[in-house]
């Protein structure tokens, strides 16, 4: 109602909202255009047998590809991946996110430096943080491996066991995105009213107590934005696995993100890859709904 | 009770230099590769302290594409930053002060828009590029771009906007101010802040993108990102010049974060902490 307690004629005030709706056209445009189209195109293809490669051939196939996807082995595995590599990589980053605010928040001198160097791996392209620890980690050569063989330790092969490729994808991904945790957090207890604070603990309670009692549930909320956001970049994580593994070895690593792409443009079957795209972008936007809906209920 | 404070205190140095040594050493460990020569990055037992040398910066900065990989990503950030601050800011304030018909399902909209999945927009749209001859162009990549970068400037700069009282504003449009004259003469100061975050993290954002550059761009539009990973194709095992490389592509990035880095936790949280 805020427009009408503005002193304007009906004139002017219908003038000022075309005025505004043109402030917002252009937004509005540009992402219809280029994300609801390509979505229903996307959606549109994948009920044909498309081939990137012979498109003049293509046909629609019904459910095909929706049935191929639920009975294949590989997009099986695909999926199962994506769910373990988004699981413990969310978990493990909120838990030492939420650690490391809380100790850097305790911190009076040199504070700068310490958010300064747990934030820096986030603002990095995940291609040079895929670049790097494949480097650190590498076996002839890397220096993870050296100083493991100075603690007599025998490193494993990062990227060729099947098992430890999937937990060096996933250390690599908590590496880099603790620091958005880490950042929410700190930014969260750093614009905390201390007064509840202070008065417990002049009331004798301790450190776990007031954790408990008081912080954790004011940065609540943020944990919750921080672990939904990393949720979503995890699940549709693409960059540094791809520079890291590919999927490999065979499709140890191989999580829905690196299908699409590998469907699409190793194996030219577009048709397989869009159904996976359309299942990926409906668990999102049950995930987008959950956190818009908070946002908005919040607001009225 | 004095004792254990000092106790504590010194716990929380260790554990927070712990995390700092985690996070840096591998950012220390490609900046030293990137001093060293080929020879002595493939060295046993490691040099950790190489001499100073930028021999690798010259010889990458010499090779025949580095100059337009770095034009076009250059390009690619500046444009789709800023038309994306502009757009979005414009579009952010007419969410928060228009109260249109609509509105609430457009900013919903926006919103939903920032959780589509990349990977799931780029193929179709690799396929209409192919069609209408945007691929390997750099309008069409900076389209992929604003595309990514809008709805996170609108989600901000609302959170941002919504903390500027409508009273101000008011006055001024007494006094015969116009919506553009409040907007620019008032509420953008007012959460000019919150505004340099957003904008440095979208440039941050463009200038570290890998997807769209991957699959829309032919020899034409290459970045530095993906310079960077042809580059590791082709090479395999040079890792003085990947490091070099990596360097390059992270320091803008990491400098600018740095100039904002107070600010950074509100630009982050998607309204969640006013800055």
């Amino acid at each position: 109602m805020t427009l009408l307690q503005t002193p304007k004629k009906n004139k002017r005030a219908s003038k000022d909202t075309l005025l505004l709706y043109s402030f917002l056209m252009p937004s509005l445009i540009i992402v219809f255009a280029m994300t609801v189209v390509p979505l229903c195109y996307a959606f549109f293809l994948s009920f044909q047998d498309y081939r990137l490669n012979k498109p003049q051939f293509a046909f629609f196939n019904g459910l095909n590809n929706y049935i191929e996807m639920f009975t294949n082995k590989a997009v099986l595995t695909s999926i199962g991946n994506t769910v373990f590599y988004t699981v413990v990589s969310v978990s493990a980053s909120v838990v030492f996110g939420l650690l490391a605010a809380l100790i850097v928040n305790q911190i009076k001198t040199g504070k700068s430096f310490y958010r300064i160097a747990i934030f820096a791996p986030m603002m990095l392209s995940s291609v040079v943080v895929g670049v790097i620890w494949k480097f650190l980690f590498n076996n002839q050569l890397g220096i993870v491996g050296y100083i493991l063989s100075q603690m007599n330790i025998a490193a494993p092969d990062w990227f060729g066991n099947p098992r430890w490729a999937m937990a060096s994808i996933i250390m690599v991904d908590v590496w880099q995105w603790t620091s958005y945790v880490f950042l929410l957090c700190l930014a969260g207890l750093e614009s905390m009213n201390m007064e509840p604070v202070e008065s417990a603990r002049i009331d004798g309670a301790n450190a776990v107590q007031i954790f408990w009692h008081i912080k954790l549930p004011t940065i609540l909320p943020l944990i919750q934005i921080a672990a939904i956001f990393r949720f979503t970049w995890a699940f549709r994580g693409f960059d540094s696995i791809f520079t890291l593994t590919k999927g490999g070895p065979g499709i140890a690593t191989e999580t829905m993100a690196i299908s699409i792409w590998r469907y699409a443009f190793q194996q030219y079957n577009i048709g397989l890859s869009s159904s996976l795209s359309v299942l990926m972008f409906a668990i999102l936007m049950v995930l987008a709904m959950l956190i818009l809906r908070k946002t908005f209920r919040k607001e009225d | 009770m004095k004792k254990n404070k000092v106790v504590l205190k010194v716990i929380c140095y260790l554990f927070a230099s712990a995390m700092a040594l985690i996070f840096l050493f591998p950012l220390f460990w490609t900046l030293i590769t990137s001093f060293k020569s080929y020879r002595m990055a493939f060295a046993q037992p490691p040099v950790f302290f190489p001499p100073i040398d930028f021999s690798n910066y010259v010889s990458y900065l010499s090779r025949g594409d580095f100059m337009l990989c770095l034009r076009n990503s250059l390009v690619v950030t500046l444009v789709s930053a800023s038309v994306s601050v502009v757009l979005g800011v414009l579009a952010a304030y007419a969410l928060v002060r228009g109260n249109l018909r609509g509105g609430n399902a457009m900013a919903m909209f926006m919103l939903a828009s920032r959780f589509v999945p990349p990977v799931a927009t780029v193929i179709p749209m690799y396929m209409i590029y192919r069609k209408i001859g945007l691929y390997d162009t750099l309008p069409g990549l900076i389209l992929l771009h604003l595309a990514m970068d809008i709805p996170y400037v609108v989600w901000m700069m609302r959170g941002f906007f919504q903390e500027v009282p409508l009273a101000v504003e008011e006055a001024s449009w007494i006094e015969g101010c116009s919506r553009v004259g409040s907007l620019a003469r008032i509420v953008i100061p007012m959460s000019k802040a919150g505004l340099a975050a957003t904008g440095v993290l979208t440039m941050i954002f463009s200038w570290n993108e890998f997807l769209f550059a991957m699959i829309m761009g032919g020899v034409r539009t290459k970045t530095l990102p993906i310079s960077m990973a042809m580059y590791m194709g082709e090479t395999g095992i040079e890792w003085h010049m990947m490091a070099t490389a990596g360097i390059l592509v992270l320091l803008p990035a990491l400098i600018f974060s740095i100039l904002v880095h107070r600010n950074l936790g509100a630009g982050l949280s998607f309204g969640a902490v006013k800055g």
